[in-house]
């Protein structure tokens, strides 16, 4: 009889570690810094060995126009205009331990005012909170003119936050240059978005690691969508990529990421009076987490703070304090 | 990785007539439909006997496929190949069912069916359904078990898992329901033989309860020595990573190793976690079953059928067992929205099945009569296909020609999706339509056809 296997496959290559945040020591000015990846193994496989660090969590705060359904629009409340209040928030009383503010508005971005403003911005959160800081733009890109103003107000984040490592991004396949260059510059790691396309992946972290920039300053975002709207393709190409890296492509060897805020985009979350639709809504995010996560994520950007909580929770299960079973005899005596 | 099986070895086995009585022209074709798990050896009459058996050990999936219930209700789990969904793809569904317990007076019992039985949602195209009932037995007493059992047949057809770690209660059960073929539970060290002896006599799968995987082989080379081989296994383990552990181990063991005493699809409690904090309970509940669903978990027991958690649950299961080879799509072409005339509004959107789903009943809601241009993006939503070039703008032109929308409205407009104005002037180009651009968001489409569409 063949005995239980305790591996399955020999990996060649492993995930690089890439840090966020520049503590004094290193010339910025966060309290700490966060690494993420080093993965050696697929997530969770914990019978063949153990990955250096935890999935991490970043608490997404939106500078101006936060594309919110109504039941978050409540539960954040006056917190929605003003940016640096609910990073000091999120920070304070929500615990994050990283910060993902989020330039995400296509309309402020293009207004010179608020251009300005976004930069004032960048600079009070940078005084307000000591966390590590994600600074993202555009995401979802409609028109071409979308890449222009990432360009923009992302190579200006990039001097404004230099020196503090910040994950700076998106760039795409065909908009990279720009703000790759600043973010080597000025020592910041990037956020490399590419979709659901494993050989999308390869070409933008060719384009990156030919500017000169290494898998250690490398984040990528190869998710679709978030649970209920292409999520099947979220997980496939983050298992994809780990695998390929994990077995040795050099090019894929950076942490992914994974963000469950896009979960509050559902249908099924945009009722405004229902009691139960921030429930929902709350497990919506948590389930693309774990997707995510299980998947190969090494971060999640995630938006309500009892999400971010029970995804922490979760991650916390598997990596520090495992919440027993009880037996099924013991299950067959209960209630 | 699982190594496939060669349609030259399936071709060895068979008669080589080239008759065509199995439906293609030639025996090769034949072995190659049965690779693609498209056709079933038994549809070729020539075989001989030995022949057969050796085609279907050979093309067997590494884990077993059991069924549970009968007719109607009937439900199938296991039949798996890969261990990885892009690989192939998994084949069937995991399953939800719902925990009943003996202590529950029928009016909550009553209560529990109906809010499980309604629980229905449909979504691109298919019902998503809570599946079964696990009846546990807590008194211990068989009488008190077979009455409760007498509740839940009243008032559901469903299949059932009965679970007692008493054989008696069990066989009092099965007296009772065992037409029905329910899943039985738990096999464990203590009662393999009572258990495999009621397996045999009322034909009903088991699952099996061991405290390592070393228990649960040998566990289940008794229940095959008894001629047992509809079987699930609980995984073993005193925490989530544990399970998740032993679920991966089961899988890729069956499907890589080829071990077939962990060739079979498995049984999961995810509500068995303990937690403390009551308000976390409940999330508790479902991220176990998250990830048990995201790494093979075949049957998942719930307690709590509530709407806020099903439904992610729900969506994840639907998303995890789409074919990730074809994606859930429609028919590219003309849909006809409401009841149009000459001077309706010709709109396009992508055939990715979810897309077209959200579009058409926002427009319905809206009460809009439209003639709806559906564009093959070989299933990608208006995002991932504009990221991706997925959209031809020839194609566009095609549909409006091959559809002749020409000679339906008497205007040269086509609204095209807020995401994808980037490609509005080659529509426009090739078409020769003018291409007004919508809103990014089909919920806004009432109030856009007021400001730009009825004002012209
Ligand atoms: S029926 Fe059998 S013998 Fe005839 S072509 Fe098909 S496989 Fe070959």
């Amino acid at each position: 009889m063949s005995s239980i296997p305790i591996s399955f496959e020999k990996y060649e290559g492993e995930i690089k570690e890439v840090e966020i945040g520049a503590t004094k020591t290193e010339g910025g000015t966060r309290s700490y810094s966060v690494t993420v990846g080093g993965d050696k193994y697929l997530p969770l496989y914990s019978f063949e060995g153990i990955n250096p660090n935890p999935p991490r969590i970043a608490h997404e705060v939106y500078c101006y126009h936060a594309p919110l359904p109504g039941s978050l629009f409540n539960f954040f409340g006056d917190l929605v205009d003003n940016p640096v209040e609910w990073s000091r928030e999120a920070v304070n009383k929500f615990k994050a331990e990283m910060v993902n503010l989020r330039l995400t508005d296509a309309f402020s971005i293009r207004n010179e005012t608020f251009k300005k403003e976004i930069s004032n911005v960048i600079e009070e959160v940078l005084q307000a909170v000591k966390v590590p800081l994600l600074i993202t733009g555009v995401m979802d890109i409609i028109e071409m003119d979308d890449y222009r103003k990432n360009n923009e107000i992302l190579t200006k984040s990039a001097e404004i936050c230099e020196g503090e490592k910040c994950l700076i991004g998106p760039v795409y396949t065909n908009a990279f240059q720009e703000i790759g260059k600043a973010c080597l510059e000025k020592k910041h790691p990037v956020l490399a978005k590419t979709n659901m396309d494993v050989n999308q992946a390869l070409k933008l972290n060719t384009s990156l690691l030919n500017l000169g920039l290494t898998n250690k300053e490398i984040i990528m975002d190869v998710t679709t969508g978030a649970l209920g709207y292409g999520i099947e393709y979220t997980f496939s190409t983050l298992e994809r990529v780990k695998i390929r890296a994990l077995r040795g492509d050099k090019i894929l060897q950076s942490p992914s990421i994974i963000f469950s805020s896009e979960s509050w985009l559902a249908r099924e979350l945009q009722e405004e009076d229902k009691l139960e639709t921030e429930k929902t809504g709350i497990t919506f995010e948590v389930l693309t987490a774990i997707t995510g996560i299980m998947a190969g994520a090494n971060i999640s950007s995630s938006l309500h703070p009892e999400a971010a909580k029970l995804i922490n929770e979760f991650v916390n299960n598997f990596f520090n304090e495992p919440k027993q079973f009880i037996t099924v005899e013991e299950w067959l005596k209960t209630r | 990785m699982a190594k496939k099986i060669s349609p030259t070895d399936i071709y060895k086995l068979l008669p080589k007539k080239n008759c065509g009585e199995c439906g293609v022209p030639t025996c090769m074709a034949f072995a190659f439909k049965i690779v693609e798990g498209k056709a079933n050896p038994s549809q070729c009459p020539y075989l001989s006997e030995e022949a057969k058996d050796a085609l279907l050990t050979k093309t067997a999936p590494p884990v077993v496929k059991v069924e549970i219930g009968t007719g109607r209700n009937k439900v199938v789990i296991g039949g798996e190949k890969v261990a990885f969904r892009h690989e192939e793809k998994f084949y069937n569904e995991a399953l939800f069912a719902v925990e009943i317990s003996d202590r529950m007076s029928s009016e909550e019992i009553i209560e529990k069916i109906k809010e499980a039985e309604e629980f229905r949602i449909e979504r691109m195209g298919q019902t998503l359904k809570l599946n079964m009932f696990a009846v546990k037995s807590v008194s211990g007493n068989a009488e008190k078990f077979v009455e409760t059992l007498k509740i839940v047949k009243q008032h559901t057809n469903l299949p059932l898992i009965l679970c007692s770690t008493t054989p008696y209660s069990l066989m009092k059960a099965l007296e009772f329901v065992g037409e029905d073929k329910p899943l039985i539970c738990p096999v464990t060290s203590m009662n393999v033989n009572q258990m495999a002896v009621l397996a045999k006599k009322f034909k009903t799968p088991v699952a099996v309860h061991g405290s390592n995987l070393e228990e649960v082989k040998t566990l289940i080379t008794r229940l095959n020595q008894f001629g047992v081989n509809e079987i699930l296994i609980i995984p073993p383990g005193q925490n989530l990573m544990d399970e998740i552990s032993s679920l991966t181990i089961i899988r890729r063991g069956a499907v890589e190793k080829k071990i077939k005493t962990l060739g079979y699809p498995t049984l999961v409690f995810p509500n068995l976690i303990k937690v403390n904090n009551g308000n976390f309970k409940d999330y508790w509940e479902v991220m176990a079953s998250a990830a048990f669903l995201l790494r093979y978990g075949g049957i998942i027991i719930l307690s709590n059928i509530v709407k806020w958690a099903v439904l992610p649950l729900m969506l994840l299961r639907q998303a995890i067992y789409i074919d990730p080879r074809i994606p859930l799509q429609i028919k590219p072409g003309l849909y006809v929205i409401g009841s149009p005339d000459e001077n309706s509004p010709v709109m396009m959107t992508t055939n990715y099945s979810l897309t077209y789903h959200i579009v058409s009943n926002d427009l319905k809601i809206q009460g809009i009569s439209t003639y709806l241009l559906v564009v093959d993006t070989g299933g990608l939503s208006v995002n991932t296909s504009v990221a991706g070039n997925k959209i031809n703008p020839d194609s566009v032109a095609r549909l409006i020609k091959e559809n002749r929308i020409e000679e339906k409205v008497k205007h040269k407009k086509i609204i095209i999706p807020g995401r994808a104005a980037k490609l509005g002037g080659e529509i426009e180009d090739v078409s020769g339509w003018e291409v007004l651009v919508g809103p990014f968001d089909s919920r806004e489409i009432k109030g856009f056809l007021e400001k730009k569409w009825l004002r012209q």
